[in-house]
């Protein structure tokens, strides 16, 4: 699929200025922790949504020809890379596999028994609602994700997944509901 | 947005989860390799340094992303008509014009690509497999990795379906292009409202040979406005038809493989950072029916393997 490949949007193979990696930089500094909320909340799975954080800043690096110049228009951008990652969290492990090999093996967290209590915690919360959010139509899950996870506006949202706002909001209500619907029904609540 | 999620008692998801600053400094390092490896000799230590520093700038919050700005090519132009007859290698991009300009649409454009971030067709790097369709407003379904012979919907998803260029670009979609100038001076000087790099534009223009469904008067507009690029060579006949470079960047031109006959670009090779992104096409083409299509009900299909 098409979803990830940046050859007709490849930024042109300059010398890249030092402002330019300093400015990745920065926003990889100020957007990193929602990216990796964002495919831990798909994934369930802390190591993969490291390597999938990974993939997706490395991906929005080749991109960065695409950036929107808006700086409330990078975070739809990056999730939408995020997104396009996470459909095929294979293909994007490949992809990278260069680079994520020289990531190595996680190591041990810098606080590990704080952080152990804080990912378990996580993952309980969240093992609890992805049954519900699996059984969601995909359009709506994924709106539910960027608006109510990741705290997305509409606006934002529709400029992630690429389609008109009106979308959204409808989707969010349909999905909201039935998410509802699902989470009271008798077996399906934590 | 939030209000919404304050009705379920517990909260939906987790509290925003942080990257352990160990796990940070990990993506920092792979970022900073890779970045290393597009930039000029003598550069890399002094940027590297200077992203070091911006760390803390940015926890001030100062965040500015004029990427663009910062890596476009200067110089790019509107093509001006060629003044020169053409070379041996722009005879052959009008050729697949004259092709293209004959060939009706169909419903669906229909991709299979062979993808290799590194290396040629078939060489070294990993490859991917592109097999999607496409409909005029944008709609395409891919195969999933899966289920073999079948085609799911992909709803939405991003700018990057097809091709997009410049900031916030929308998807190129059939229906965005079919109004697009049918002369090459013309459609470069549309395309050139979304970039002023010349390597972009002949991006651009070689999507809408490949990647994006267009209707015949563009993709024919746009062999001629590659054909009008300045030194265009003729590389001779090679498996798949003709072999075209076409100074394309600095790290070197871009490399087409061409069936004029056909008008299908077999092959396409650009120059990247850290070696070249190649794509191995087997079909480009119109079709008028889709496979089997299947419900896309699982989120993604990897976790189920």
């Amino acid at each position: 699929m098409r979803t990830e490949r940046a050859v007709g949007e490849e930024p042109p193979l300059v010398a890249v200025p030092a402002s330019a990696a300093d400015r990745f930089g920065d926003l990889y500094e100020q957007h990193c922790h929602t990216v990796y909320s964002h495919c831990f909340r798909r994934l369930g799975s802390w190591s993969l949504a490291e390597e999938m954080t990974a993939a997706t800043f490395l991906t929005a690096w080749r991109r960065r020809a695409t950036a929107p110049p808006a700086s409330g228009d990078v975070l739809p951008w990056l999730l939408a890379i995020a997104n396009n990652m996470l459909r095929n969290t294979r293909r994007a492990q490949r992809r990278h596999a260069a680079a994520l090999a020289r990531m190595g093996e996680p190591e041990a967290a810098s606080d590990p028994a704080e952080a152990v209590a804080a990912r378990v915690d996580a993952e309980r919360q969240l093992a609890a609602a992805l049954p519900a959010l699996g059984a969601l139509p995909a359009r709506e899950r994924a709106v539910i994700e960027l608006c109510v996870g990741s705290g997305l506006t509409t606006a934002q949202a529709a400029a992630a997944l690429g389609i008109p706002a009106g979308t959204v909001k409808s989707r969010l209500s349909r999905g909201l509901s039935r998410l509802r619907q699902q989470l009271s029904q008798p077996g399906t609540k934590e | 947005m939030m209000d919404d999620n304050d009705v379920f008692p517990p909260p939906l998801f987790p509290p925003p989860q942080r990257l352990d600053p160990v796990q940070q400094e990990r993506i920092r390092s792979a970022l900073r390799a890779e970045m290393s490896t597009v930039r000029a000799p003598g550069r890399s230590r002094r940027t590297r340094r200077r992203w070091q520093i911006g760390l803390t700038a940015a926890a001030a919050g100062a965040v500015a992303v004029a990427v663009t700005l910062a890596v476009t090519v200067p110089g790019g132009s509107p093509a001006r008509p060629a003044a020169a007859p053409p070379s041996a290698g722009s005879r052959i991009l009008l050729a697949a014009a004259a092709t293209v300009a004959s060939q009706a649409p169909g419903r669906y454009w229909h991709l299979y690509i062979h993808e290799a971030s590194a290396g040629i067709p078939g060489g070294a790097g990993a490859v991917d497999v592109i097999d999607q369709w496409t409909a005029s407003g944008g709609t395409f379904w891919t195969s999933p990795p899966c289920r073999e012979g079948t085609v799911v919907m992909r709803d939405g998803g991003s700018q990057y379906e097809t091709f997009g260029l410049g900031s916030g670009s929308a998807n190129w979609t059939y229906d965005l292009v079919r109004h697009w100038p049918a002369s090459a001076a013309g459609l470069r000087a549309r395309i050139a409202t979304y970039s002023h790099s010349k390597s972009d534009q002949l991006s651009a223009l070689t999507a809408l040979e490949l990647l994006v469904p267009a209707p015949p008067a563009v993709r024919a507009a746009a062999y001629r406005a590659i054909a009008a690029f300045p030194g265009v060579q003729d590389r001779g006949t090679v498996q798949g038809g003709q072999a075209l470079f076409i100074p394309a960047r600095d790290g070197g031109p871009l490399r087409l493989v061409i069936d004029p006959a056909t008008g299908l670009i077999h092959s396409e090779i650009w120059p990247e950072a850290s070696g070249q992104m190649s794509w191995d096409v087997d079909v480009a083409q119109w079709a008028n029916q889709l496979p089997k299509v299947v419900p896309d009900n699982k989120y993604y299909c990897g976790q189920h393997h």
